[in-house]
């Protein structure tokens, strides 16, 4: 249906409400799919899973130039988030790193739920080098780090699309870091805390770095000093903490930090401060606190994970930044095989909690009948050389829960094509390399 | 909301009459329910002229809005059911279902029209989806299809 048509069928409707006298509307002379107008084109393919539509764009021009669209983007973002999770079903993206092998990789939730006892195959996508800061709207963000230079990038990706940029570097080393997105402005912002080498010792401060095409790394004043002066840079409970959470709630969208025992929060928007303090816990339990609290979010609430005596308790804050709202969500009975702090990742649908246990991989735990489930993550399959990975001690918090988009930040081309990754795997050779090369 | 009782007329592009209890298409076309609410509909003489629906598609139409007007208690597989029976009809059957919904602003049968075409094309390879669509011309360069073909080649 042409646009003559379709204000030709406006008009007609007008007159329907107004009166009985409709226009005739001419008929579309060959009734046939390919007539649909790009509203009723829009309408289809707006049901339509991440990942078929990144296939659709090669059906034709004007699916691709509709599927390339911001305002498509976005509505298909809004859909999959509000209404029809299916859409982009959660994959979980880490990162892991143990001083001489380091990498991401990636694997999909829900074969795992439908079937725990089948190994769960990985991809991956990187070696060592890259870290990942934080997760939001199916783009990844990492910072570039090497031990011989004084110097980050900020990184984003989105590796449903391709889409990869790389920001102008900053000199130092990323202390605190934290990405998200400022629904203010409708941008991606990095955030760090940089700490470099100065004739007079070292200095820090706190930088802002909004994906744009002409963004440099702004100065942000009045940090928290917790957040600038490394205490124990080494201390791998604390390294924990360093990548911040992102959290979306009605009020404001901010990066959230553990330190001791409060929260520290940047509002990505205002580009301010604030904090506000924690449940309360039992400090007679055994472990000092300062090691092994760590934030999550959970069903787009700020969650906190404890153990107390024989079991760990998963807490929600309801209200975002009201500290009477935290209130118990989960308790997992304790088992001989979760001794390591847990980071609890995701909740199904169907009240599956989905835990990482820094030893034991993927810890499946049924919130309706407190069942356990362990399941197997297959790292080895796909070529790899090492099957280190997941199982092994990491000293960074890892694991994040992505959805597919297919976003890129307004205004943004990729930049970085050598560092161009895929995550629409190419057809399956007998020996697949997924270890690409950056 | 009208009274169960009353009947209004529908007239079809072949001029042919429909009779429908008014609460059936007021429930669910959003035109109709504008019409009857401002008044503008006389029950002695008027007839809502449909000149681009015919009288296949919106007999089907006045099925449709019937059946989920008197049934809409039963259970959602029952209702499936008859709605997955009821879209079971050739390509040309389903563009003229989905203008007539679209222009009497249908939205349960708008929105299972739509679903029913997304679940065409899920899964399916793309020179399936445009024989299924019927797009002749896909306005790609013979290179740009060309090359598309050798990056994706198995989603062809």
């Amino acid at each position: 249906m042409d646009k003559h048509m379709q204000i030709k069928n406006k008009e007609a409707k007008r007159n329907a409400s107004r009166g009985l006298e409709l226009v005739s509307c001419s008929r579309a002379r060959t009734r046939q799919l390919a007539d649909l107008s790009e509203e009723m084109i829009m309408e289809i393919l707006l049901r339509l899973p991440t990942r078929t539509l990144a296939t659709l764009k090669s059906v034709c021009r004007s699916w691709r130039n509709l599927i390339s669209t911001p305002d498509f983007t976005r509505n298909h973002l809004r859909r999959s988030c509000l209404r029809d999770s299916s859409l982009t079903p959660p994959r979980i993206f880490y990162c892991t790193h143990d001083g001489w092998y380091g990498g991401i990789e990636s694997f999909f939730e829900p074969s795992m739920l439908d079937n725990p006892s089948e190994p769960t195959k990985v991809a991956r996508f990187s070696r060592g080098g890259y870290r990942i800061v934080g997760s939001c709207h199916g783009l990844l963000c990492f910072f570039d780090s090497d031990a011989d230079d004084d110097h980050i990038h900020a990184i984003l990706w989105n590796p449903c699309t391709g889409f990869i940029f790389k920001s102008p570097q900053i000199n130092g080393k990323p202390y605190f870091s934290g990405f998200g997105y400022d629904h203010l402005s409708d941008t991606y912002k990095f955030y760090a805390t940089i700490t470099k080498k100065v004739p007079s010792g070292v200095e820090s401060s706190a930088r802002i770095y909004t994906f744009g095409p002409t963004s440099s790394w702004r100065r942000i004043d009045d940090t928290p000093s917790s957040l600038l002066c490394p205490r124990t840079a080494y201390d791998p409970c604390m390294a924990d903490n360093l990548k911040g959470v992102f959290l979306s709630s009605g009020k404001a969208c901010t990066i959230n930090w553990c330190v001791y025992d409060v929260v520290l929060y940047f509002d990505l928007g205002k580009e301010t401060y604030g904090r506000f303090t924690l449940p309360d816990r039992d400090l007679n339990y055994g472990y000092s606190w300062t090691h092994y609290t760590s934030l999550y979010v959970l069903r787009d609430c700020l969650s906190v994970c404890y153990r107390k005596t024989q079991r760990w308790i998963v807490w929600q804050m309801k209200e975002y930044g009201d500290a009477k709202s935290w209130t118990t969500l989960a308790m997992i009975p304790f088992h001989p095989q979760l001794y390591d702090p847990l980071q609890p990742l995701y909740i199904s649908e169907s009240d599956v909690l989905l835990v990482m246990s820094r030893s034991f991989k993927l810890v499946l735990c049924n919130l309706n009948d407190g069942s356990i489930d362990f399941s197997l993550i297959d790292s080895c399959s796909n070529g790899m050389e090492f099957c280190l990975y997941l199982s092994q001690y990491s000293s960074y918090r890892m694991a994040y829960i992505f959805h597919e988009t297919l976003v890129s930040p307004y205004g943004l081309q990729s930049n970085s094509s050598k560092m161009l990754l895929h995550f629409i795997e190419s057809k399956p050779k007998p020996k697949p390399n997924l270890s690409f090369t950056w | 909301m009208g009274s169960p009782l009353k009947k209004i007329m529908l007239c079809s592009s072949e001029k042919e009459i429909f009779s429908v209890e008014e609460q059936v298409m007021v429930q669910h076309s959003v035109i109709i329910n504008n019409m009857i609410e401002d008044g503008s509909y006389n029950y002695e003489e008027s007839k809502i002229p449909l000149d681009c629906v015919d009288s296949k598609t919106l007999k089907k139409v006045i099925d449709y809005c019937t059946y989920h007007t008197h049934h809409h208690n039963d259970n959602q597989e029952d209702l499936e059911a008859w709605d997955a029976q009821f879209l079971n009809v050739d390509s040309n059957g389903l563009y003229d279902l989905l203008m007539a919904a679209n222009y009497l602003e249908i939205r349960n049968l708008l929105d299972l029209i739509y679903r029913t075409i997304k679940n065409m094309i899920k899964g399916k390879k793309i020179d399936e989806i445009r024989r299924i669509l019927n797009i002749k011309d896909h306005g790609f360069t013979p290179e740009e299809e060309e090359q598309n073909r050798k990056e994706y080649p198995h989603f062809y």
